[in-house]
């Protein structure tokens, strides 16, 4: 009887102690997806801490430890707009050994200066967005801004008074919102790249969750 | 003839419910109160992108005022010809419309 118990509580041990790691790994699943949660929702800052305050209380040897120190790694590095990776850490890192093959193969989208837009856009209405590659845009801004415009030159050559100022003003809320709208375009065009960019780095990371 | 005009415009404004009077009461947002209850139902469901023009509209002018709300205004309505091809879309209602909201062409004013 005595020697059952014994084999009993021998048993009950050992389920214990197998059920650890366990438990262990789920806790630290948690920390991961929350911190990523946290990220998506716009707070870099917080998940970057919860990742290097859990990072840094697991063993050297578990695996969370080195997803959650990749995954703080590719935050930092997308706050402080960086896109190249330094060797030292893929070299020891699986995640980081991927992120690094995703940059060698994708270039990171360069963010191009708004000027040779907005100039164009001022000069010639609709010559922004065909720069843009977007013609669709292109056409409607040109509609929008070339009859007002010449509907304006009439009434000044008619010498028409307030009414060539209520066309003036008219022609030049819509240039003036033309030339936003080009620039607007532009800065939407490169901020979707990157963002892509940077979900794909992630996704060819192995990191689970998504981040951005 | 501005005297029946008023009274149109009274009586206009008495017809509409009590939420859409309030806006329509704000100079910024009446010529959209106007759209949208007056022009929106006759022309029916124009705009291809969500949220409508009018409530982007609306949106915007709100968050930016009248010069740059304005300018937003006409981003949209510019840039949805290109966007209906290119956009990211979804289906509302069995019907697809481009996911445009205010965010995501005003982030760059940094308000």
């Amino acid at each position: 009887m005595a020697g059952k118990i014994f084999t009993c509580i021998i048993l009950l041990i050992m389920m214990m102690v197998a059920s650890l790691p366990a438990q262990a790994d789920e806790a630290s699943k948690q920390v991961y997806d929350q911190a990523v949660q946290l990220a998506s929702q716009g707070d870099q800052h917080g998940a970057l801490t919860a990742l290097q305050a859990a990072g840094a209380v697991l063993p050297q040897q578990d695996h969370w430890k080195q997803r959650m120190s990749a995954a703080a790694l590719l935050l930092s590095m997308r706050m402080q707009h960086l896109t190249t990776l330094s060797m030292q850490f893929s070299a020891h890192d699986p995640n980081l050994a991927l992120a690094q093959g995703y940059m060698a193969a994708h270039q990171a989208p360069l963010q191009q200066p708004e000027w040779p837009v907005a100039i164009l856009a001022t000069l010639l209405p609709g010559a922004g967005h065909a720069w843009l590659g977007r013609w669709h845009d292109a056409a409607i801004a040109a509609l929008m801004v070339w009859p007002m415009l010449l509907l304006t030159l009439w009434a000044l050559w008619r010498s028409m008074g307030p009414v060539t100022v209520f066309f003036a003003l008219i022609s030049m809320w819509l240039w003036s919102g033309t030339v936003f709208s080009a620039v607007s375009l532009q800065q939407r065009g490169f901020s979707e790249a990157y963002t892509l960019w940077w979900q794909g780095l992630w996704q060819a990371s192995a990191l689970p969750g998504v981040p951005w | 003839m501005a005297a029946f005009s008023g009274m149109l415009m009274l009586l206009w404004l008495s017809w509409l419910p009590a939420q859409a009077r309030l806006a329509a009461a704000q100079p910024q947002q009446f010529a959209l109160s106007f759209y949208r209850y007056a022009i929106g139902p006759m022309d029916g469901r124009s705009c291809p992108s969500f949220p409508v023009c009018s409530v982007y509209a609306g949106q915007a002018l709100e968050k930016h005022g009248l010069l740059i709300g304005s300018w937003l205004m006409l981003d949209r309505l510019i840039h949805e010809a290109d966007d209906v091809q290119l956009g990211p879309v979804m289906k509302i209602h069995g019907q697809e419309r481009v996911i445009d909201p205010l965010s995501r062409n005003d982030f760059w004013l940094g308000t």
